[in-house]
Order: C-alpha cells, then sequence, then structure tokens
C-alpha cells in the first residue's frame, strides 16, 4: 500500500523543468506549480508532526520560502521531494524546539490526552483553534493516532511519520534526516513499539 | 522458527523485504504460533491504519500565504539590508561622532579665524596695485612720504647702531663702480634702505622717492628710433630720443631685424634710460629692485650730485610723467641726494 502512495506521490515528469525553469528566469509561475504540487504532502507532514494544524500550516509556508529562497542552488543530487521533505522536517525540527511551540505542545497534550477517553468531546480545539479535521467523522481514530504521535520524542516522530505515514523508504529517510539506515530502522522499531502500546485497544 | 526471532522479522515480513525461504519459515511459524500471530495482526493493523490515515490537505490559502510571506520578507529584507547599510554607516560614526565633531569644529573654526584676516588682506593689497612690489612700495610710501620727519627722529637711534660694515657698504656701493651683481630684491631694498639711512647720518645726504607714471611717448620715440636707426645704422648718442630707447649698446648693435623688437622691449629701455641719464648727471645707479615673478625692474636707487639734481629730474620728466616726487630743498648744492625712482607698472 505504502508503494502504492509512492507512486502516487511520485514527481510528475515536468517538476524538473519547473525547477530549472525558476532557476533560469526565477519564474514565479514554475514555483507556484511546484508548490501546488507539493503542497499537501508538505502540510501532511508538516502536520502529523507538528500535531497542530496551524503550526502545520505555518511550518508548510516556511518551508517553501525556503524552497523559494534555495530553490536556485538546487543541484538535482537527491530527489526534489527528498530535498524538499528535508527542509520540511527541519523546519518542524526547529519549530518544535522554539518555546512557543513548547508551550503550544502542553496545551495540546493534556488536552489530547484525555480526549480519546472523552469521546472526542472539544478535541482540535485545545488553544482554541479551528481544526477542520474535526469535521470528519473518522477523525476520532486519527486524533487518537496523532495523540500517540504527539506523546513521542519528535526525533522518533519524524522516522514514524516518514515510514509509517508518509511510507518513505529507509534509505530516502536516512537521506532526509542524515541518519544511517541502521539508526532509522531501529529508531523506526522503538517509535512503533511505542505507537503500538499507546494506541493498544483503539485499532 | 522460534516466536523471538519470528517477532523480529515480522516488520521486515510485513514490507516484503525478506528472502523467500525466511519468509516461508515466518509464515509457517505464524500458522502455528497463535500468540505471534496476534503480534503479526496487530502490528498488521497498525501499518495499514497509519497508511491509511486520513491525509492532511493544505490550507487553500496557502500559496496566497506563502506570496504574501515571500513579499513580505523581501521588503522586510530590502528595509533590513538598507537598516545595516545605515547602521554600517552611522554606528561607527555614532561613536566617534563626538570626537569627530569637536575636531571638525575646531578645524573650522581655526580656518575661520586664521584664513579670514589673510582674506581680507589679499583682498585690500592687490587694488593698490602690484604683487609682491607694491607690498612694499606704499608701506616706503607712507614711511618715507607722509610720516618721513617722524620715522626719521624716531628712528635715529636705530639708524646710529647701523654697523660699519653697512656703512662701509654703502659708501662702497657710492663708488663709481658700482656692483651690477643681482642680489635678491628684498635684500636690495633692505640695503638700498640701509644705505640711504647711513649716507644721511655720515653726510648730509637724504633719501628722497620718485614716483614715475608710464611713458606716453613710447611709441613715438620708438619708431622715431627705428627711423633713425634705419637711415644712419648707428645710434645717434646725442639725439635725446635714442638716449631714452636704445642706451645700450648691445643692445644697438645686436641684429637690424630684431632691432625694433628689441627696442620695444620698454622695460628694458626705462631702465637702461635712467642708467644713462643718471650717469650723464654725474649720477651712480645704487641698486634695482625686480620683481622676481615678472622679472620687471620695479625701482632704481640713484645716487645723484645734488648741484645735477634739478637737471637730473628735468631729463626725467622729459620722458616720464612723475606722479610724485619727495626731493630736498634746492638750496642744498652740497654732497649727493640718493632717490628711489619707482618705475611705472607699464612700462
Amino acid at each position: 500500500m505504502n508503494r502504492e502512495k509512492d507512486s502516487g506521490e511520485s514527481p510528475h515528469p515536468d517538476e524538473g523543468e519547473l525547477i530549472r525553469k525558476f532557476q533560469r528566469s526565477s519564474s514565479m509561475e514554475a514555483f507556484d506549480l511546484l508548490v501546488l504540487k507539493y503542497q499537501d504532502m508538505v502540510f501532511n507532514v508538516c502536520f502529523r508532526i507538528t500535531g497542530d494544524y496551524d503550526d502545520a500550516s505555518d511550518c508548510a509556508q516556511e518551508t517553501f520560502i525556503r524552497v523559494y529562497r534555495h530553490l536556485a542552488s538546487f543541484e538535482f543530487r537527491s530527489a526534489f521531494s527528498t530535498w524538499l521533505y528535508r527542509i520540511a522536517v527541519n523546519t518542524c525540527r526547529n519549530r518544535l524546539a522554539s518555546a512557543s511551540a513548547r508551550m503550544g505542545k502542553k496545551t495540546i497534550s493534556l488536552d489530547r490526552k484525555n480526549s480519546p477517553e472523552e469521546g472526542g468531546a472539544g478535541l482540535g480545539i485545545a488553544n482554541g483553534r479551528s481544526d477542520p479535521e474535526r469535521l470528519y467523522e473518522k477523525g476520532e481514530l486519527d486524533r487518537a493516532i496523532q495523540a500517540a504521535l504527539d506523546k513521542l520524542p519528535a526525533e522518533l516522530r519524524i522516522l514514524a511519520v516518514l515510514r509509517d505515514i508518509e511510507g518513505k523508504s529507509y534509505e530516502e529517510i536516512a537521506a532526509v534526516t542524515g541518519l544511517r539506515q541502521g539508526t532509522v530502522k531501529s529508531r523506526i522499531s522503538r517509535a512503533r513499539r511505542s505507537l503500538r502500546q499507546e494506541l493498544r485497544g483503539i485499532i | 522458527m522460534k516466536c523471538r526471532r519470528t517477532k523480529k522479522l515480522l516488520e521486515e515480513y510485513i514490507e516484503g523485504n525478506l528472502d523467500r525461504d525466511i519468509e516461508k519459515d515466518v509464515e509457517e511459524h505464524l500458522r502455528s504460533c497463535e500468540k505471534c500471530a496476534a503480534e503479526y495482526n496487530e502490528l498488521k493493523k497498525y501499518r495499514d491504519t497509519l497508511s491509511l490515515m486520513n491525509r492532511k490537505v493544505a490550507p487553500p490559502d496557502l500559496l496566497d500565504r506563502i506570496h504574501g510571506r515571500i513579499h513580505e520578507q523581501e521588503e522586510k529584507g530590502i528595509t533590513v539590508l538598507a537598516r545595516r547599510a545605515v547602521e554600517r554607516i552611522f554606528l561607527p560614526a555614532r561613536i566617534k561622532l563626538p570626537v569627530e565633531a569637536a575636531g571638525l569644529i575646531a578645524v573650522v573654526f581655526l580656518v575661520f579665524v586664521l584664513y579670514n584676516p589673510f582674506e581680507e588682506v589679499k583682498r585690500t593689497v592687490p587694488r593698490e596695485g602690484g604683487p609682491h612690489v607694491e607690498d612694499t612700495v606704499p608701506a616706503m610710501k607712507t614711511k618715507h612720504r607722509a610720516d618721513a620727519p617722524l620715522v626719521r627722529k624716531t628712528d635715529d637711534r636705530k639708524r646710529a647702531r647701523i654697523p660699519d660694515e653697512e656703512v662701509r657698504l654703502a659708501s662702497k656701493v657710492a663708488q663709481p663702480k658700482i656692483s651690477e651683481k643681482k642680489a635678491p630684491a628684498s635684500a636690495e631694498v633692505a640695503v638700498t634702505e640701509k644705505i640711504a639711512r647711513s649716507e644721511k647720518q655720515d653726510s648730509k645726504d637724504s633719501l628722497y622717492r620718485v614716483v614715475l607714471g608710464p611713458r606716453i611717448e613710447d611709441e613715438a620715440a620708438v619708431d622715431k628710433y627705428a627711423k633713425e636707426k634705419a637711415y644712419s645704422g648707428n645710434l645717434s648718442r646725442d639725439a635725446d630720443s635714442a638716449k631714452r630707447v636704445a642706451p645700450d649698446r648691445s643692445v644697438a648693435d645686436s641684429g637690424s631685424e630684431n632691432e625694433v623688437s628689441r627696442i620695444k622691449a620698454l622695460p628694458v629701455s626705462v631702465n637702461m634710460s635712467i642708467s644713462r641719464i643718471t650717469g650723464d648727471s654725474g649720477g651712480k645707479v645704487i641698486s634695482r629692485k625686480t620683481d622676481p615673478a615678472t622679472g620687471i625692474t620695479r625701482s632704481i636707487t640713484v645716487s645723484i650730485p645734488s648741484a645735477n639734481l634739478e637737471q637730473y629730474m628735468k631729463r626725467l620728466r622729459a620722458q616720464w610723467p612723475v606722479k610724485e616726487e619727495q626731493l630736498p630743498e634746492p638750496e642744498s648744492d652740497k654732497g649727493t641726494v640718493t632717490i628711489i625712482i619707482i618705475l611705472p607698472l607699464q612700462q
């Protein structure tokens, strides 16, 4: 299934051309097409890592702004998606490390810790923020999983998101995170054990 | 295959990364072990659930926000760059400004104080009509003309202290063979004045002044001389006009082609004419003062026997309008009279 997803998200043939066009002429149109193509992927990763819609939005914006700034120096040494994931992950990591994110996370964590047991009442508005996911019928499970993810340390969460949600290969995750594949595997295994522990009785 | 090993391989098995043989072993164990099968089912469910999680959709205004932030940051970047540039320029200046400002103010103040008076002098001096020579001439004028009696009286003591060498030099200068050797103009003036003073002390001579105006009949004289020269081929020493314009044989004997132009070099003529008139009157040229900038003789100090003074002045007046003159009383016919002849600017 993951492979199916991978094939579904594989870069379009014109991706390289869009990048080169931007590199040639700083074409805003090319940049916009790249954003539109990858915005959901980036936003999803950001949301799963940060656990917050607004934070994810900010991180996604920041990711693409970094892409805009540095795309001119992109040398195609890795896949654009790998490069994009790397930027997104680093952006989220920085945000999580920031003081404001830590304060925000406390509020989310306290709220979401109780939310699955309380039937999801008031979930997603822990910070008083709007969360469209709340509107979905199956959102409860999703929020349970997200709560379990939020409990993981950031580095494990990132790996779990990349592997189990985004379906990236160990090799690509190693490229994105800069870790060795063995380290990636062992950490992902650790993250899974923790997640399964959290989700026991829910899944 | 035992349960422990099977559990370790379950993740790889789900991901399809195991060799076919090992995969078969795992499958066989799962069929026989309920615990491991339950573990497998739980893990598979977990994997499927996470992979099938709702994928979040980016906010519809994400692209607009990105554009907004890029634009904002570019503006901010420009502002920041501009601010940094301004800071780079003015921040060090802000620290150094008090010291530099104080220094600058001090320099400006000094320049103002020092140069302003000079500028006034520079403005006034040229109006009096001369560069280097005229700077000194008006001073001499007032000293010797307007304040002459007072200055002489007050300066008597000082004059009495003039060393004997200078007196001897003065008497030497007053000898028939006058050294025409050029010395710096200022030194000449100083010597001249000292000579005059010492002579006044020793004898009853006085230093007098004659200021000549531009000679009007120069052109006529030149023409006349040129004509005479053309006819005779020789310089007629008897003719007054010849004396005026061609006093020097070296000049007169030179090639006829450039003779007129030489004659027209009137500064030489004036200088030499005065020399000749002075010699004719039994006097001597003591010194000449030359403008170092132009090379034109500005003043000639001559010593004339008092008896011939009237004749001398008559001949001078015949050639140049005498603008000012300060001369001794006619009754003093004994001794010599030292006169500074100030030559006209346009000779």
